[in-house]
C-alpha cells in the first residue's frame, strides 16, 4: 500500500471511530451479559426461522443485485448451517438412521400414466402411441422402501403442517428443512454447464467443433454456451443470442428474449390461477439460466420469482423454474413450441435420448398465523402451455416420518416438440445435485441433522459438511418418471462427479468431519460395499469415477489422491495414495493411464495462490505418481468442468484462467491452452482478447477459437497463433 | 494480561466465562465493526450476539488458538452480511406500490449516519468488508486474505480500488 492510501485508511479509521464513539457498548453486549447469554444458550443458539428463510430466498430471486452477492452468499449459508449442529439431540439422529432401515409398505410406484387421468396436468400423454409397456409398468409397481404415495392433498398438507409445527415447537429452527434443498453443491458462483449433440450439426461435419465437457457420454447437460459447428448460442439472464460463424465473420442472427416471446402464455397463466396460486402475484422478471441445443431445437431453462400477496401484504414468495422450447430451423426467427414450468428453484437438468429432465427444489413458505394459506400453497404447481394446476396427489410421494417442508420436483419432457408428453413427480424433501446415466436419474440431497462438525469459513471448504446424503433413484422411460428407491448414506456430497453408476451399482463418495466414505449401492440403494472414515479431517475436493476405479482428492494442507478399486462391488478398497502440495478441483482422464488435475498449487503449509495443472500416471493404481505439473502464478483456473475444453484435432486442452493482477482492471480472465505430450504437460498459448473481462469461455470451430464473454462479445482467434481475427461486440 | 490461549482452551471445553473473557478483549471493536456495517444499534447488537453464540457453539473446531480474533471477526462479518441481506431481501422483489409493507426502514431505530458511512455504502460488499477489516479491526492484507481465502494480492487490489472510490467522494484532502 502506498503512503497516500495508508494515510487515507488511517483517516477513515479515525472517522469511523469518531462516528461510533457515541454508541457505547450496550448492556446486552457487556461481557457479563454475554457470559449469561452463552450459559442460557449452551444447548443451541436460537434463530428466528423467518429471518433465516428470508436470507436464503434472496439468493434465488431474479435480481441482478442479489446475483452479484452469490459469492458472499456461499459463506453466509455455510455460517447459518452450523446453527443446526445442535438442533437435534443424538437420540433423534439415531432415530433418523433407523427410519431408513425400517421401511414402509405402501402404494408405491409410477402414476405417471393412467388413461383416466390423461387430461390432468402433470400427466399429459399427448403422444397417441402410448405403448403397452407403460401399462405393464403400471402393473409392476413395486414398493419403495420408506416412501409412500400420497392419497390426498390433505394428507400432504398435514404432513407439511406437522413438520412446520414440529420445527416451531423445538423453538430452534430446523434448518435442514430448508438447507436440505437450498444449495446446489455445484459451485454457486459458476453459471456454466454442458451439452452433446444428438442431431446432425448445422455446420460442416468435416470440421471439428467445441463440445462441452460432459460427465456421462450421451447425457447432455445445459450450459450458457452452445456450439453446433456453425452457430454459437450464448445465454445470459436476459436472453439467448444466436451468432453465425460462417464466412469468417461473426454475424448476429437473432436474440431470444423470453418474456417477450412467451407473453401470451403468461397472460393466460394469470387468468388460469388455481386454488394453489391465488396468493401469488404475477411472475416477476424471467431469468435465463442455461440452454440446450439439439439439432433444430433450443430449450431455454429459466426461472422467475412470484411474491405472495396475503391480506394486501406482499410476502416472500416462491421461485418457479421452467423450460421453453424453440424451433430454430430458421435461426433468424426462433418460434416457441412448448412452455412448461414447475415450482422450485433450479437444481439441474439433462437431456437423454431426446427427453429433457428438469429437477427443482420447492420450499413451502410459511405464513405466520395463516394455517389455511400455508396449507393451500403446500402443493407444487405446474404449468403447461399457460395452463396451471396443482400436481395430482398420486404424483406426490411422502417419505416415511417425513418432517420436510420442501419438495424435490422432477419434470420430464418426453421430446422437444409441441404437445410433448410431460410427466411430473414430487417427493417431500429436496435435491442439491443430480447424476443421470441414460434412463437412470439419481438425486442427492445433504441433510444437516446434528453432530459435531469442523468449522471452516473458507467458502470452498464448507460444502461437504452435511451429516447425511439422501439419495433417490428414478427411472425415466417413455416419458414416465418412476421412483424406484430411496436411502441415505452418511456424509455430505461434493458435486455430481462424486456420483456414478456402473453395471447396476451406484457409487457415491461423501465426507464430513468424521472422515470420508465411498459407498457402493445396488438398484434398491441398499449398501453392498463401502470404505468409510478415510482421510479424517480432510475435505473431498474432487472425485472422478473411471470404470472400476475411483479417484478421490482430499485436502487439508497437502493433497492426497486416493485410488479405489471397485471391481468387487462388495469389497471396494483403497489401493493407492499420493500426497502432493495444493489440490485438484477437477480431474479429467486422458486415456486409461493418465489423469489431468486442475486446481491450486501449494506448499506443505497450504495453498499459495497459484493455479496448478497436474498430470498423474495412474497406470499402476497402487502407485499413482504426479509425473508433471505446470503452474500459473497468482491465478485460479475455473473448476467448472464445463469450462474445460478439449480440441482433439490439435491435441489441445483449453482452460479458463482468472489472473489476479494488481491493476485497475482487477481480475483478468484469459484462456490458456496446453497439451499432453510424452507424459509431459506442455503449456501452449494464452488467449487474451481484451482486458478486464469477467469470465471468458472458450469453444472452437475448425481452427478458430472463440473466446466468449456472454455479456460483451465474442473474439474469434487463431488457435495456433492466438491472434484476434475478428470479433463481435454485443453492445454495438 | 489475559491469557488468550488458555481461555480459548477453556472455552473449547464449554467454559462460558472464559469465552466471555476472550470476548471482552474485542467487545468494543466487534460492536463498532457491526455498527459500521449495519448502521443501526439494534441490528449491530443482534449481529454481535449471533456471532458470539455461533462462535461459542463452534469453538471446539477452532484449530489454531492464535487465530481466535480473526476467526471471531470473520464470523461477525458473516453475521452482518446475513442481516444485511435479510433487511434488503424483501424490497427487491416488490413492486413500488406495495413496497412500504416491507421497507427496511422500519428496522432502523437510532441509526448511524455520516458522510463516510454513506460513501462506504457505495462500495461492493467485498470491498466494504476489506475496508472495515483494515480500518477498524486493523488487519493486514495477508491476514484478510487468509480469512477470505483469496490471494493477498486480490485483497490489496480490492482495497486499493475501494480507497480510490472513496477518495473520489470524500474531501479529506488526501
Amino acid at each position: 500500500m502506498n503512503k497516500r492510501d495508508k494515510a487515507f485508511l488511517k483517516r477513515i479509521s479515525e472517522e469511523l471511530k469518531k462516528d461510533t464513539e457515541k454508541f457505547e457498548l450496550p448492556e446486552t453486549l457487556k461481557p457479563e451479559s454475554i457470559a449469561q447469554l452463552l450459559k442460557e444458550n449452551s444447548k443451541a443458539p436460537e434463530i428466528n426461522e423467518k429471518e433465516v428463510k428470508k436470507g436464503i430466498y434472496v439468493a434465488w430471486a431474479p435480481s441482478k443485485r442479489v446475483i452479484a452477492a452469490a459469492a458472499a452468499f456461499v459463506i453466509i449459508a455455510a455460517a447459518a448451517v452450523f446453527y443446526i449442529g445442535l438442533d437435534r439431540p443424538p437420540s433423534e439422529i439415531q432415530e433418523t438412521a433407523a427410519e431408513t432401515e425400517a421401511g414402509l409398505s405402501g402404494d408405491i410406484g409410477s402414476s405417471s400414466f393412467d388413461f383416466k387421468e390423461s387430461d390432468k396436468i402433470g400427466n399429459v400423454p399427448a403422444d397417441t402411441n402410448l405403448s403397452s409397456v407403460s401399462v405393464t409398468q403400471e402393473n409392476n409397481e413395486k414398493e419403495v422402501k420408506g416412501v409412500k404415495k400420497a392419497n390426498s392433498y390433505s394428507e400432504i398438507e398435514e404432513s407439511i403442517w406437522k413438520a412446520r409445527k414440529k420445527a416451531q415447537n423445538s423453538s430452534k429452527f430446523s434448518l435442514k428443512n430448508f438447507f436440505g434443498g437450498l444449495f446446489s453443491f455445484d459451485k454457486v458462483g459458476d453459471i456454466v454447464r454442458e451439452d452433446n449433440w444428438l442431431d446432425t450439426p448445422s455446420g460442416s461435419e468435416s470440421v471439428g467443433y467445441g463440445r462441452t465437457n460432459e460427465q456421462v457420454e450421451g447425457v447432455a447437460e445445459a450450459d450458457i454456451i452452445k456450439n453446433d459447428g456453425r452457430y454459437l448460442y450464448i445465454a445470459t439472464q436476459y436472453g439467448v443470442r444466436i451468432v453465425d460463424t460462417a464466412n469468417n465473420t461473426l454475424k448476429h442472427t437473432s436474440f431470444i428474449r423470453l418474456g417477450q416471446i412467451t407473453k401470451e402464455a403468461f397472460t393466460s397463466f394469470e387468468k388460469s390461477t388455481t386454488v394453489a396460486d391465488e396468493y401469488f402475484t404475477r411472475p416477476q422478471n424471467h431469468r435465463i439460466l442455461e440452454i440446450f441445443v439439439q439439432g433444430n431445437r433450443l430449450a431455454a431453462i429459466f426461472d422467475y420469482y412470484r411474491p405472495m400477496r396475503v391480506n394486501d401484504t406482499i410476502r416472500q414468495g416462491k421461485s418457479v423454474t421452467g423450460v421453453t422450447v424453440f424451433d430454430i430451423s430458421d435461426r433468424s426467427s426462433p418460434k416457441e413450441l412448448l412452455h412448461y414450468t414447475q415450482d422450485g428453484y433450479y437444481v439441474s437438468s439433462r437431456i437423454y435420448n431426446g427427453s429433457l429432465s428438469l429437477v427443482t427444489s420447492y420450499d413451502v413458505y410459511y405464513i405466520e398465523g395463516e394455517e389455511e394459506v400455508t396449507k393451500k400453497i403446500s402443493i407444487p404447481v405446474i404449468e403447461i402451455q399457460g395452463k396451471a394446476d396443482r400436481l395430482a396427489p398420486e404424483s406426490i410421494y411422502i417419505p416415511e416420518k417425513s418432517d420436510y417442508q420442501s419438495y424435490l420436483v422432477v419434470g420430464l419432457i418426453k421430446s422437444l416438440e409441441k404437445n410433448s408428453k410431460i410427466d411430473t413427480k414430487a417427493v417431500l424433501g429436496g435435491a442439491d445435485s443430480i447424476y443421470q446415466r441414460n434412463e437412470n436419474l439419481y438425486t442427492a440431497r445433504s441433510i444437516y441433522d446434528g453432530g459435531v462438525r469442523t468449522f471452516e469459513f473458507r467458502s470452498d471448504m464448507v460444502f461437504t459438511d452435511a451429516d447425511e446424503t439422501e439419495i433417490l433413484y428414478f427411472t425415466l422411460k417413455d416419458g414416465n418418471i418412476r421412483l424406484n428407491s430411496r436411502n441415505t448414506v452418511s456424509g455430505g456430497l461434493l458435486n455430481q462427479f462424486a456420483m456414478d453408476e456402473k453395471d447396476g451399482y451406484f457409487r457415491i463418495a461423501t465426507g464430513d468431519s468424521r472422515g470420508n466414505n465411498l459407498f457402493v449401492l445396488d438398484k434398491n440403494l441398499n449398501e453392498v460395499g463401502k470404505v468409510t472414515g478415510f482421510a479424517k479431517g480432510e475435505r473431498i475436493k474432487s472425485v472422478r469415477f473411471m470404470g472400476d476405479t475411483a479417484y478421490v482428492v482430499t485436502f487439508v494442507l497437502t493433497d492426497p489422491l486416493f485410488v479405489f478399486d471397485l471391481h468387487d462391488p462388495r469389497n471396494p478398497k483403497i489401493v493407492g495414495e499420493l500426497k502432493i502440495p495444493g489440490f485438484s478441483e477437477y480431474l479429467h482422464p486422458v486415456g486409461d493411464n493418465l489423469l489431468i488435475g486442475i486446481g491450486l498449487d501449494g506448499t506443505d503449509t497450504g495453498i499459495n495462490g497459484d493455479a496448478k495443472i497436474s498430470l498423474f500416471d495412474v497406470s499402476d493404481p497402487t502407485k499413482p505418481i504426479e509425473i508433471d505439473h505446470i503452474t500459473y502464478p497468482s491465478a485460479r483456473i475455473s473448476s467448472n468442468h464445463k469450462a474445460f475444453l478439449t480440441i482433439p484435432e490439435k491435441n489441445l486442452y483449453v482452460v479458463t484462467v482468472m489472473q489476479y493482477r494488481q491493476t485497475s482492471a482487477g481480475q483478468l480472465s484469459v484462456l490458456r491452452s496446453f497439451s499432453v505430450e510424452n507424459r509431459r504437460i506442455v503449456p501452449k498459448l494464452t488467449y487474451s482478447p481484451a482486458p478486464g473481462i469477467d469470465e471468458l469461455r472458450g469453444t472452437y470451430i475448425g481452427s478458430t477459437l472463440y473466446a466468449i464473454d456472454p455479456m460483451w462479445g465474442i473474439w474469434a482467434m487463431d488457435i495456433d497463433s492466438a491472434e484476434v481475427l475478428y470479433s463481435i461486440d454485443f453492445f454495438k | 494480561m489475559t491469557d488468550v490461549k488458555s481461555n480459548v482452551q477453556k472455552a473449547m471445553s464449554g467454559d462460558a466465562d472464559a469465552f466471555a473473557q476472550l470476548y471482552s478483549l474485542y467487545a468494543a471493536d466487534l460492536y463498532r465493526f457491526a455498527l459500521c456495517y449495519l448502521k443501526n444499534e439494534k441490528d449491530a447488537q443482534d449481529a454481535v450476539q449471533d456471532a458470539v453464540l455461533l462462535a461459542f457453539s463452534k469453538i471446539g473446531s477452532l484449530r489454531n488458538e492464535g487465530a481466535f480474533k480473526s476467526w471471531l471477526f470473520k464470523i461477525l462479518s458473516n453475521c452482518c452480511k446475513t442481516r444485511l441481506m435479510k433487511n434488503s431481501a424483501a424490497p427487491v422483489f416488490v413492486d413500488i406500490s406495495s413496497a412500504e409493507h416491507l421497507g427496511s426502514d422500519e428496522y432502523l431505530p437510532a441509526s448511524l449516519k455520516s458522510e463516510l458511512l454513506e460513501v462506504l455504502d457505495t462500495l461492493k460488499d467485498e470491498e466494504r468488508e476489506i475496508v472495515l477489516l483494515s480500518a477498524l479491526a486493523g488487519y493486514k492484507s495477508h491476514e484478510i486474505a487468509k480469512m477470505l481465502g483469496c490471494p493477498s494480492s486480490t485483497v490489496r487490489s480490492r482495497l486499493a480500488r475501494a480507497l480510490k472510490k472513496m477518495r473520489d467522494q470524500l474531501n479529506y484532502g488526501l
